[in-house]
């Protein structure tokens, strides 16, 4: 280990992207991934093998061929090696920083998917051994992050956060504190997740699936798909950056994450937890709503969340009311704690590249979610995006992203 | 690093609820020796192997006074009732201003049970009469959502899972908070349920604990019990003797920072599962002689993410004078070290508000 500071947390450091990875059902590969969100492909699908026999399940799959044990982790894991090569960044890199490199990850579901077939077998079929030690391993949250830092023989902190759908999102923005706070030097920083037949039913007895799209903020919208996937950034410090002769792009420029403390299961009806999340978040930037070119909403589609969302964003931006809104999961799906994540790469995307991305689906804006929402691509300018994830819980959660050269 | 200054501490666990309760606990035998009762677990699983298990009182309704509480589940019980503790004794916790009281929170196996539950629910009712409130409290963050709710916290919300060391975690989230100026105050700590799958887990020998512990903590305070003053982290990625040592200089080098020595005193969590299974011995010889080591584990069972959170308790108790930890002397500072199977180690420095006085840390 080099001889830098081991505890000392300063708060002056400026956090900047250096690398992307994605997992997800619009694809495993950027630009794949980029090209197929400015052709507004809707990425969610019938998946057969996922039925509870109500109505055809629709979800987002990333389709790799593969539904082992340990998913969420592998689409974790992948989505670590795409983001270190996107930063380039060798395991030779990664081994001479290992204790100055940390992961933080999000999830909803980790890896208890395997749970479910375990205990319909044995309903059906009774006999003793119902667990064993990998079932253990994978039904814990944090197994997500000890399988990103052992395939990168990462050495900092390393956290996976359990703040529901708004997880992967905090989880960037708690990557963001540890370089600002001097503690890591460089953070790989996401979400992940995988589709969970129990958690599918439960949106489905809460009435909170769509029977088709998703629809964000628009009249006759039905609810939310769930999808899978993982993303993850590379967040380093400016210096370290320059140090590698690497171009950042983007800045995380403030976050705020706090609790609706309303209602587990609803968001507050005006979003009070949403408008102190965006409100400090901006405060930390040290920017006002008048600087914010977009919007990256969590908006899920149900009749709830648009709602609350919606209002929050009239009251924070009273000052900025024409401000451009997009809902990236009207194609994505909503991947749960990889959501975050995921639509964090997207907004770093369309900075870097000058595009807002339109939000497909919509068949007339709801009057009592009046938001300036893009419903077709638009290439300009971006400076500053904010980006938004909410969970069930009441955890809320807000990303400030600038571009590289703000 | 400016020091953490703990107002208040909540337990709830096999000895009760409340301060008073955890010094029976950490008065009490080694578990291995306890005369309290294990738990009978129901259908529709098949009975949880052969580890024993250690339950907090089950009916909390004494302790929580209001309505909504049939709707936590029992993680959000746990800790709601730590938490109510903690707070109480941080003294006039009501004024703090909502917005500036975060929630952080560690588990590693919250939900477990509720998850299981849903899955056999589904297999056996179908999706039309599962329970409302399963799936909601299946996720790994019901606890956060219910206790906010409870308590009205509306700062900065953080749940986080690191395996034995998520109390650990959510400690040091919480400190690193608390000196970005984020909240003014926090409350902070560990819970975790009794869960079928932790129990078969487990070996015979094994003795499995549920509760909660939670820390009131400010950023400043005039009469604080002790001092958080330092606080780090390191995971240890794979098993080889380099690694161990590279993580044992880290940690060493973080207590010297912090007093310019390793402490004389030294509270460990998850030793002895862990040692046996990880080799963390050679991390514990690579970091030199400890003049005294309290295995947290071996004396009262393993607690999961909540160990870690018990020892900072147990070394504030200490450097408060409140209890004297077993073969320890009067100090007025104590390491606590936090250990995980899967290689998470935290470090947390305590001191008496006396010996923080002076100055410490990375500051």
């Amino acid at each position: 280990m080099g001889e830098q500071q081991l505890c000392t947390r300063r708060t002056d450091r400026a956090v900047v992207v250096t690398g992307l990875g994605v997992q997800s059902p619009a694809g495993c590969e950027i630009e794949t991934f980029w090209t197929n969100l400015t052709r507004q492909r809707v990425a969610t699908k019938v998946v057969p093998e996922l039925q509870l026999g109500e109505y055809p399940i629709v979800a987002g799959v990333v389709d790799d061929g593969f539904r082992t044990l340990g998913r969420c982790q592998q689409l974790a894991v992948a989505a670590a090696r795409s983001a270190a090569n996107h930063a380039g960044l060798d395991a030779a890199t990664l081994g001479e920083q290992a204790p100055r490199v940390a992961v933080v990850m999000g999830t909803v579901v980790g890896g208890r998917q395997v749970l479910d077939a375990h205990i319909g077998n044995y309903l059906r079929e009774p006999v003793r051994g119902l667990w064993d030690a990998t079932d253990w391993t994978l039904s814990r949250a944090e197994s997500v992050g000890v399988a990103v830092a052992r395939e990168l023989q990462a050495m900092g902190p390393n956290y996976t956060l359990t703040m529901a759908c708004a997880a992967g999102n905090a989880a960037i923005g708690l990557g963001a504190r540890l370089i600002a706070s001097g503690e890591a030097d460089i953070v790989f920083a996401g979400g992940a997740d995988e589709l969970s037949p129990a958690f599918l039913a439960m949106f489905m007895q809460h009435g909170a699936l769509s029977p088709d799209y998703i629809r964000p903020f628009s009249i006759g919208r039905r609810g939310v798909l769930l999808s899978e996937g993982a993303a993850l950034v590379v967040l380093e410090s400016e210096r370290s950056a320059a140090r590698r002769g690497r171009s950042p792009l983007a800045r995380v420029a403030g976050y705020h994450s706090c609790a609706d403390a309303y209602d587990v299961m609803a968001p507050h009806p005006e979003g009070r937890g949403a408008v102190v999340s965006m409100t400090r978040a901006l405060t930390r930037a040290g920017l006002g709503p008048q600087a914010v070119d977009l919007i990256s909403a969590h908006g899920t589609g149900t009749p709830a969340n648009d709602k609350s969302e919606a209002a929050a964003i009239q009251q924070v931006f009273s000052a900025n009311p024409n401000v451009l809104v997009t809902a990236p999961k009207a194609m994505l799906g909503h991947c749960q704690g990889a959501a975050g994540a995921v639509e964090t790469v997207a907004s770093i995307l369309s900075l870097n590249r000058g595009l807002a991305l339109g939000t497909p689906n919509n068949i007339g804006m709801d009057p009592e979610a009046r938001v300036s929402l893009l419903t077709e691509n638009r290439a300009m300018p971006l400076g500053v995006v904010l980006s938004n994830a909410f969970g069930f819980g009441g955890n809320v959660s807000s990303l400030v992203l600038t571009g590289a050269n703000a | 690093m400016t020091p953490t200054a703990v107002n208040g501490m909540g337990y709830c666990g096999p000895h009760g609820v409340g301060w008073d309760a955890f010094l029976r606990f950490a008065s009490s035998a080694p578990t291995s020796e306890s005369p309290l009762a294990m738990v009978e677990w129901a259908a529709p699983f098949p009975p949880a192997g052969q580890a024993r298990e250690l339950a907090a009182p089950a009916d909390l309704r004494g302790t929580l006074e209001g309505r909504g509480l049939r709707a936590f589940n029992r993680e959000g019980k746990l800790l709601a009732a730590a938490c109510q503790g903690a707070l109480t004794q941080a003294g006039n916790s009501s004024a703090w201003p909502r917005d500036e009281v975060g929630l952080f929170a560690g588990s590693s196996s919250a939900g477990l049970d509720d998850y299981c539950t849903l899955c056999a629910e589904k297999e056996q009712w179908g999706v039309k009469r599962l329970t409302p409130s399963r799936g909601p409290n299946a996720g790994f963050n019901a606890h956060l959502g219910h206790v906010s709710k409870w308590f009205d916290l509306r700062g900065v919300t953080l749940g986080v899972a690191a395996g034995g060391c998520s109390g650990a975690a959510a400690l040091a989230a919480a400190s690193r908070e608390l000196q970005l100026g984020t909240v003014q105050h926090a409350v902070a700590g560990a819970v975790e349920a009794r869960a079928h799958l932790r129990i078969q887990s487990c070996s015979s020998s094994s003795c499995v604990v549920e509760g909660a512990m939670a820390f009131s903590l400010s950023r400043d305070s005039e009469s604080p019990r002790a001092y958080i003053t330092s606080c780090g982290e390191v995971f240890v990625p794979d098993a080889n003797r380099e690694t161990f040592i590279r993580a044992a200089t880290w940690l060493r080098r973080g207590f010297e920072r912090a007093m310019g020595s390793m402490p004389s005193q030294i509270v460990v969590t998850g030793l002895a599962a862990r040692a046996a299974r990880r080799n963390w011995d050679a991390l514990l010889e690579s970091i030199g002689p400890i003049p005294h080591v309290l295995d947290v584990d071996e004396r009262w069972g393993d607690w999961l993410g909540v160990g870690s959170c018990l020892g900072v308790a147990l070394a504030i108790a200490h450097v408060s004078g409140e209890l004297r930890c077993p073969g320890y002397d009067a100090c007025d500072a104590v390491g606590v070290v936090s250990l995980d199977e899967q290689g998470a180690i935290i470090f947390h420095l305590v001191e008496s508000p006396a010996r923080s006085g002076k100055g410490s840390a990375c500051g």
